[in-house]
Parts: structure tokens; sequence; C-alpha cells
């Protein structure tokens, strides 16, 4: 079963994006913000992250950053959701993907299967 | 207004950005306060929040905007698209949404308390806007909300960032415990009139410096929340001048009507600085009155103004034109502006705004209002009408303005003068009063015209005849036409023929020779 990890500070993003990746076969873990997410990560790994941009404690551009300076996570694919409009400069953050909120889920897991290798199934 | 208190020194504030607002608080919210917005659903508390955030962004600051409602923040930011304070680029840097529900949910008042004070530090936030506070009072125990409560404002004093708590108005008249230990209270209230709703906005408490009291008119446009403070509680705040001084200055002048024979019964004209009330049943002339005296000053290259809610300037200007008024000359030499305010404005002070800043902009010497009734539509005009047009005028009076206010009477063919409720308070304070009407006989319509009252001046108090003819209004040389005409009693011929009020050639355009 692949793994997903989904980051968001708004709770109702997050249980819907759960019961819709449960629906589609795939093991869910959650977190609330980045720091979260980063300690989820230092335990499991996940095929894919799908994180917000806009969060408490360390937001998704911070997290970005992190798991691309470490060697451990920078192979993970990284889906950033955004309401932001506007791109900071990232440096060198090299993230998978940038969903502008709002959007459809189909989408989202258009996305995320582009992103993973080929074998890769739920 | 409260009493007048000195603003402690250690306290700064900072604008709203919502300009009516900043008004009634003085200068806007103090630095390092705590603000509780309560309304009901559909207020504009979110919108409120939200424009408070940008403009505090705009000029400087930092924000976090955390919100305890279902709504996600990237639907919450399109529906702010549509409105002119919103602008992406700042959203996520200068300014930042964050959802506090599932910190709520997981770790309590405390674990979100925490949050909203780690977060404030970590992004150095100067305002914080905390949305739907109401569900935090409904999951927690009154003690846990009250410490919660002075946790954040403790929070907000050292950190000196301004926290605003959007609240729904309970259910409850009763005085709510935050409202005890917030230092401002704005509450924004729905209320119907007939089957109208209006906004209106009230600051309940205001810690630390005067405010503009009861209620003020706020509406949602375009430009986010716009707050148009009572005109009469504005202007009692903040008089310009005091009118008694004004005319006292001015007394010795004179404001020639542009009527040879009614300058004549007034000595001259009308007092510099007076204000005048034009009362008479539709249709007996006071427009036309009106605009002689505007193009009067016109001649005489004084600013003047028309104000009125009947005829757009077009239409004005075509309506006058067949009386030999010619209003264009006088627009185009830059000595008369025409506006037109539509009677369905709700908003008494938006048109009250409008003409102000005219006769402040223009430093406009000759004013006419054209019909006082077109102020009664608007929303809560019943109750508060008559001191609204009080304040106005006194304004007005300050400014210097010689102003003629017209007022329509319901009875056409009234003898006496029957006063509409609305405007008896204005009627008391006008300087002067003049009176047109109608007298019907043998089947003939006559107007009538005469001075009732003029404050600090001699007149001529006979009634006299007067015509609307293609050159304009033509008062009878004599109180003799009127006489006849109000007794109605038949005059022998030789004495009828002695009575020769008009020239030749002075027809009526509006009725028949008599």
């Amino acid at each position: 079963m692949t793994a997903i990890l989904i980051i968001d500070d708004e709770i109702s993003i997050v249980e819907m994006l759960c019961a819709f990746f449960e629906e589609e076969g795939w093991q869910v873990m959650t977190a609330s913000n980045g720091q979260e997410g980063l300690e989820r990560l230092a335990s499991v790994r996940p095929a894919v992250v799908v994180s917000d941009v806009m969060m408490p404690v360390l937001d998704g551009w911070e997290l970005c950053r992190r798991m691309q300076a470490d060697p451990r996570y920078q192979s993970i694919p990284l889906v950033l959701m955004s309401a932001v409009r506007t791109m900071p400069d990232l440096l060198g953050c090299r993230y998978a993907a940038l969903l502008s909120k709002p959007f459809g889920l189909d989408e989202l897991l258009q996305t995320i299967t582009r992103l993973l290798p080929p074998n890769t199934s739920s | 207004m409260t009493e007048t208190l000195e603003q402690p020194p250690g306290l700064q504030r900072f604008p709203s950005g919502i300009a009516g607002l900043d008004r009634i608080l003085g200068g806007g919210l103090f630095i390092g306060g705590n603000y509780l917005v309560m309304g009901p659903p559909g207020a504009g508390k979110t919108i409120l929040g939200n424009q408070l955030c940008f403009h505090h962004i705009a000029t400087g600051g930092r924000a976090i905007y955390f919100s305890l409602l279902a709504e996600t923040s990237s639907r919450l930011l399109t529906a702010l698209e549509p409105f002119t304070f919103y602008t992406p680029d700042p959203v996520g840097d200068a300014l930042t949404y964050f959802s506090g529900y599932g910190v709520l949910e997981r770790e309590g008042l405390e674990g979100l308390l925490k949050l909203i004070r780690s977060e404030t530090r970590r992004l150095r936030a100067t305002l914080l806007v905390l949305d739907g506070t109401t569900v935090l009072e409904g999951v927690s125990s009154p003690q846990d909300w009250m410490h919660f409560l002075h946790g954040l404002y403790v929070s907000a004093e050292i950190t000196r960032c301004t926290t605003v708590l959007l609240m729904q108005t309970p259910p409850s008249t009763e005085l709510l415990r935050e409202q005890a230990i917030v230092e401002g209270l704005i509450e924004l209230v729905m209320p119907m009139y007939g089957m109208r709703a209006a906004r209106e906005l009230q600051v309940r408490k205001f810690r630390g410096s005067a405010f503009l009291e009861g209620r003020h008119p706020y509406a949602i446009t375009q430009a986010g929340i716009v707050v148009h403070p009572r005109t009469e509680e504005v202007l009692a705040a903040a008089p310009v001048a005091s009118p008694v001084m004004v005319a006292t200055a001015q007394q010795e002048s004179k404001k020639s009507i542009g009527i040879p024979r009614l300058d004549e019964m007034m000595r001259g004209g009308l007092p510099a600085g007076s204000i005048t009330l034009l009362l008479g049943p539709s249709g007996t002339g006071k427009t036309l009155l009106g605009s002689h005296f505007l193009l009067a000053g016109s001649t005489q290259g004084e600013p003047g103004l028309y104000f009125g809610f009947s005829e757009t300037a077009s239409l004005l200007e075509r309506k006058l034109a067949r009386f030999g008024l010619d209003i264009p000359r006088a627009r185009a030499e830059g000595h008369l502006e025409i506006l037109w305010q539509s009677p369905l404005q709700p908003i008494l002070d938006v048109a009250a705004e409008r003409l102000l800043e005219a006769t402040r902009q223009r430093r406009v010497q000759r004013l006419f209002i054209d019909g006082l009734g077109g102020w009664q539509h608007a929303l809560g005009a019943a109750s508060r009408l008559d001191l609204f047009l009080t304040a106005l005028v006194s304004e007005l009076q300050g400014q210097g303005v010689t102003t003629m206010c017209s007022a329509e009477l319901p009875a056409l063919f009234s003898p006496t003068v029957e006063l509409p409720m609305a405007i008896r308070g204005i009627a008391s304070q006008a300087d002067n009063l003049l009176f047109l009407r109608y007298v019907e006989l043998e089947s003939q319509l006559y107007r009538l015209l005469s001075i009732l009252k003029m404050r600090e001046s001699d007149y001529d108090p006979a009634i006299r005849e007067f015509r609307i003819t293609a050159q304009g209004i033509d008062v009878a040389p004599t109180f003799a036409s009127a006489q006849a005409i109000l007794t109605g009693v038949a005059l022998p011929s030789s004495r009828k023929e002695q009575i020769q009020p008009f020239p030749a050639g002075a027809e009526d355009v509006q009725g028949r020779q008599p």
C-alpha cells in the first residue's frame, strides 16, 4: 500500500483528503504544520508529501527547503497546495509541483500519479 | 460625544484604513490594544477584519489572520478578490492566513493560545485578527474562555500586536463577560426600516479616547466596509465656527436674489451667511426662485451650488431655459455647480458628505438645496432628519454660506403654513422664511409671495402677487393685486382698473393671464 503524508493546518481539508485517498487505497498519514510533518518523516517514508503552504510553526516553503536540504527526503516528491497567488523566491527549492487552491481532487491525483515512479500503485 | 479625555502618552494609534471608522474612533485603533467586533451573520465582520489586515500591511505592518471558521483560507481569499483593498502579493508573506480549528480540536484553548503567541512572535505580527471567536466560547468553560482572553490580551500588550476578535453577536442582550475586559467593542447591527435593511455600526466602548457615540450607517462596497459617521454627531463634535460670529461679521452685506422687487421687499436681498427656508406647494416656483438667487450670485462671480433631488443638470437647464435663466452659461463660467442627488440614496450622510465636500472645495457662497423632502426617504430619516438638517444648516452657517432651502408643503391651496414634522427644527432655525402659495379666484389660479420672517433685517411684510414669465419670476410692484385676490371681493370697475400690478407683456407662462 502506497503511503501519503498530508500536511495542512485546516482540519477540514485534511479530513477531506484523508477520506479521498483512503478510498483510493492509500495509506494516509497527517500533520498540521511543516514541523509536525518533518517529525513524521523521521519515522515513516511516504511515497509523496502533499502540503499546504501557509501554516503555523513551519510553512510549506520552509518544509520544501528542509526536505531539499536533507538527503533522506530529497527524493520524496512534494506537492504544495497554496492559496497564495504569488510565489516567493525559493532559491534552490525544487518542489515537485505546486497546485493553486482551489483545485479538484482529480487534478491532485493526476499530479501525484505523474510524480510517482511508473510502477508505483495504490 | 463622551467627555473629552486626554490621550495617555504611552498610547499610539494606527489608522484602521476605514476613514469613517477612524473618524468615529478619533484617529484609529491603539497599538497593542484588544478589540472585539460583534455582529450577526452577513454583517461584514470578516470583510472588516481582512480590510484591517490589508491596510495594516500596506502601511508597513505585519498581520496574521487566524480563522476558526469552516471556510478555508483559499475560499476566503477567492471571496476577497473583488474588493479593491485586496492584493495577492503580500499573502503568505506580510499577511498570513492560518486555521486554528484543528489546534483547538486537538489541544483546546490552551493549545490555541500557545500557538497564537508563538506565531505572533515568529512572524513579528503587529496585527492579529481572530475570526469565528464564537466557536471558542461554545467549546470552553467560562473560566477557560476568560483565561484565554486574558492571555491573549496580555500577549497583545507585551508584543505590541493589536488584537481584533471577530464574533457573532450572542442572542442574549445581556452584557457579555468579554465586553468587560476588552479595550474596545464595536458592534455591527442590521436593523429593519419597514421592508428595508440597514447596516449600522456602533462603538460601545473605546478605552483611552473619546469617540462618536450612537449608531453610524455603513455600507459594504467594492472598497470594502465604508462607514459614514452620523453627520449631526460629526458636526457637533467639530463645528467649523460659531454661526453667530459669522452672522455678525457678515450682517451688513446683502445678497441679491436677482428679482428686483423681491430684493426691494428684503431691503436689498438676503443677509449674507443667512439660512432661508422657501416654503410652498408643488409648482409654485420654488426651484425657479432659488435658481434666480444662484444666477444673481454668478453675475457677481460668487461660487454657487445647486443641490437637488429631482432634476439632473441637463433637465434643470432645459426647464429653466424656458424662463430665460441661462444655467449653462453660469456653469461654463465656473460660477455654478449642479449636484443631483438620488432621493433613493439610503444613507443620509452620504448625501451630506457630498454636499459639504462641494461647499468646502469650491468655497461656495450661495447654496440652493432644492427640496428638503428629498432626504426623507433615507433609512432612519424619520427619527433623525430634524436633527440632521439642523446640524447641516448650522455647519453651512458656520462656513458663511448664504443658503436657501426649498420645502414642499402638501396642501395646494391652504392660506396657512403647516410644516412637515421633519422640517420644523430647521424652520425655527432659519433666519428667513419665504412663503409661496396658490390662490384660486373665479376659476383662475394666482401665485402669491410673502416674507414671513427676516431675522436681522427689515422687510416688507406685504403679500405680493407674482407671475412666472419667459424672463423668470416677476413680482408685482405693490400689494394691491394680492389684496384684490385675497379678499375675493369684486371691486368697483373703476378701482379695479387702477390696479395695474404688472407691466404689459408680463404673461404668466405657467398659468392663464388673469
